[in-house]
């Protein structure tokens, strides 16, 4: 038996769109992808031949069919080929929210320590 | 490309001191909002790339320019920190180094910086290369983030939140971002957005790739992007009750952790970049509104001492043992000379005898000198008996006599004259002058080189002379360059009625060969000049008389030939 391809979960998402309208134009399907998922007309395309390189899908003569359902589709294997493909170190101009570093456990249990202890003490004052 | 580096590295220097301010200012306002912090970063941008400044008197920079573009042609080349512990410690090594040597093809300082400015232009077109291949990585990795609302994204591809795009902002989130988090998270990249950090982060970055060379700039960069997030973090907490704040400190606790564990960085182990962050969050008391004001104050003081450049030198004073007598004296500052230059100078001022010219209306002594060596101090020794003569003297004199005036050139160096540390192309003439009823009246002669067309006088001969033939003396001044191969005359009329100076600069015709105008003297109307001629076979020197007059305000040279001159 065939295996079941594997996807990305923005890939998914635009699955959903697919099994929802399918079969489609593939003009009408990059106009619904702009629409609900901000894609550029280009990363339609461009997951469209994706997905057809991998087995999900077909683009016969512009129209789009899908040759996977949604019950068979591994969206459990989404998070293994994430962390497989990128590591997220991301440059100095940009504006995070954190780095994203390696700690210890230790450090972790500490600076949890330190948000209880601050939630502890501020509901004390604040039940007074 | 040479003075372009020049520029970036003098203010990156003057950069250097208001950093090291701000690091300080920044330590004292620990209790002052942060966005204050990241304002005073903005003082330090302007410095790094606006070439431009005003002078004051508030300056607390040393000095606004340490590496004069004329360090590349100066033969005596150095720099002025405005500190002189450093410029008298560097500047004799830079000397010694770096010296150009007469008749040489090439300028080793030249070399120096222009391999210099190479290599920094390939660092920083490397750090921006690197910045641009960053930008598209990400971009590819994003391209298929999906909208979830307004200008929020998520992607599989997004480990940690951010904010992307210099015109429309969006921010990216993971998907598996934990939904207690979420509005936390948001909340802090929407403050990025409306403090428009994703402007400030790349601007920063694009001066540290100018300034990469600079490890002070570095550091104010690292700490900028540190008080951009405590900024932010303070923008979102402080409207936030205790538990919130517990909450968006756990928030930050998770988008930190990195899961893997494989991890190839060794430095981002331990660093306490975040457990400083959730401290103060937990710890952020609202600050009060004096501290504020004194941060803000403090910010536009900062900004008013280290904006500036410090007023540059002002003309000197005579110095205090100029005779009271009517002399013209000149004095100016050269860079540092070595020792070893201490017998040249001496062979210059032997050949070239200074003079003394007694008219009715006072004495005028002109010294001749490089004028790179020597700064020159003239005075008069009337009245002092021939041995004090003698224990004034030291072995660099060069005696000038006539009538009843002694007078001394001393070569001294250029620590004599306090008023400017830097080289100094302005010559100053105070001409003293009796008038029928014995009052002295002074005028002022000034040459300025930096606006005449002779760009890097060697020898100057200088006296006064009546050019425009009103009876008033005005000042001529024959100034050779480039080794006596260009010659020009610099005159300063002075006007009978008012007193009022003006200056002219001609092209002087010289002979061919390498000439030195070795001496000036004064016929009537007529001046002699007597040139210097040095090869390397033969040294000669040839008599050639000039009239000298104004007409319709311009200067005609005549060249008079020796018959004709006592016509």
């Amino acid at each position: 038996m065939m295996e079941t391809p594997k996807v990305f979960e923005s890939e998914y998402r635009f699955c959903l769109i697919l099994w929802e309208h399918e079969p489609i134009k593939s003009s009408e399907l990059v106009a619904l992808c702009k629409e609900q998922l901000g894609w550029k007309p280009t990363t339609t395309y461009t997951v469209i031949k994706r997905l057809s390189d991998r087995g999900v899908l077909v683009n016969d003569n512009t129209m789009v069919r899908a040759l996977v359902t949604k019950e068979e589709i591994q969206a459990s294997e989404i998070d293994e080929m994430m962390e497989k493909t990128f590591d997220g170190s991301l440059p100095a101009f940009i504006a995070a929210f954190t780095k994203h570093r390696k700690m210890s456990d230790r450090e972790i249990d500490a600076i949890q320590h330190m948000i209880d202890a601050y939630r502890k003490e501020s509901s004390g004052k604040e039940g007074k | 490309m040479s003075e372009i580096f020049l520029k970036i590295v003098n203010m990156s220097i003057s950069a250097s001191y208001l950093i090291l301010a701000v690091v300080l200012l920044r330590l004292a306002l620990k209790k002052a909002p942060k966005w204050i912090s990241v304002a005073l970063f903005a003082v330090v941008a302007i410095r790094l790339i606006c070439p431009f400044t005003v002078e004051s008197v508030l300056s607390l920079i040393p000095s606004g320019e340490t590496v004069s573009p004329d360090i590349l042609t100066n033969t005596s080349p150095g720099i002025s920190s405005g500190i002189p512990a450093i410029d008298n410690s560097l500047n004799p090594v830079i000397n010694d180094t770096f010296k150009p040597e007469v008749g040489a093809s090439v300028n080793p300082m030249q070399v120096l910086v222009l391999v210099a400015s190479v290599i920094w232009l390939v660092g920083a077109v490397s750090l921006i290369v690197y910045a641009l291949i960053s930008y598209l990585r990400i971009k590819h990795r994003i391209a298929t983030a999906v909208l979830v609302r307004r200008n929020i994204y998520k992607s599989e591809n997004v480990a940690s939140p951010f904010v992307l795009g210099l015109i429309k902002p969006r921010i990216y989130l993971p998907f598996n971002t934990d939904p207690r988090d979420e509005a936390y998270i948001i909340a802090h990249e929407e403050a990025h957005i409306r403090r428009r950090d994703y402007v400030w982060k790349p601007l920063g970055y694009l001066l540290l790739t100018l300034h990469w060379f600079n490890p002070f700039v570095w550091l104010g960069y690292i700490l900028l992007c540190r008080d951009i997030e405590s900024a932010c973090d303070e923008k979102v907490i402080k409207e936030l009750g205790a538990n919130e704040r517990a909450d968006y400190s756990e928030a930050l606790l998770t988008c930190s952790v990195k899961k893997r564990l494989i991890s190839v960085c060794p430095l981002a182990f331990g660093e306490t970049g975040v457990k400083g962050r959730i401290k103060s969050v937990l710890n952020y008391k609202k600050p009060a509104f004096w501290i504020i004001v004194i941060a803000i104050i403090a910010g536009v003081a900062l900004a008013a001492c280290f904006l500036t450049n410090p007023l540059s030198s002002e003309e000197p004073t005579p110095p205090e043992n100029v005779a009271d007598e009517s002399i013209v004296y000149y004095a100016w500052k050269g860079n540092y000379t070595s020792t070893k230059h201490k017998e040249a100078v001496m062979e210059y001022i032997s050949s070239r005898q200074p003079t003394v010219h007694n008219s009715e209306n006072g004495i005028y002594i002109k010294a001749n000198a490089r004028i790179k060596a020597v700064t020159v101090r003239v005075f008069s020794a009337k009245g002092m008996s021939d041995e004090e003569i003698d224990m004034t003297a030291n072995s660099m004199i060069a005696p000038m006599v006539e009538g009843d005036y002694y007078a001394f050139v001393d070569i001294g160096w250029l620590n004599r004259i306090e008023e400017s540390e830097r080289e100094y192309t302005i010559l100053s003439y105070l001409v003293t002058v009796r008038d029928e009823n014995n009052e002295k009246h002074h005028y002022y002669f000034r040459v300025d080189y930096r606006k005449t067309v002779a760009r890097d006088p060697s020898v100057i001969s200088s006296l006064m002379f009546d050019i425009d033939g009103d009876g008033k003396e005005d000042m001529c001044q024959i100034v050779t360059e480039a080794e006596g191969l260009k010659s020009y005359i610099y005159y300063a009329i002075r006007d009978a009625e008012t007193g009022e100076v003006k200056y002219r600069t001609e092209r002087f015709i010289g002979g061919t060969g390498t000439n030195y105008i070795s001496y000036l003297q004064v016929y009537g109307d007529k001046l002699l000049v007597v040139r210097t001629h040095q090869t390397s076979v033969a040294v000669g020197s040839t008599p050639d008389y000039y009239k000298l007059s104004i007409d319709n305000g311009e200067l005609r040279i005549t060249y008079v030939n020796e018959n004709d001159l006592w016509k």
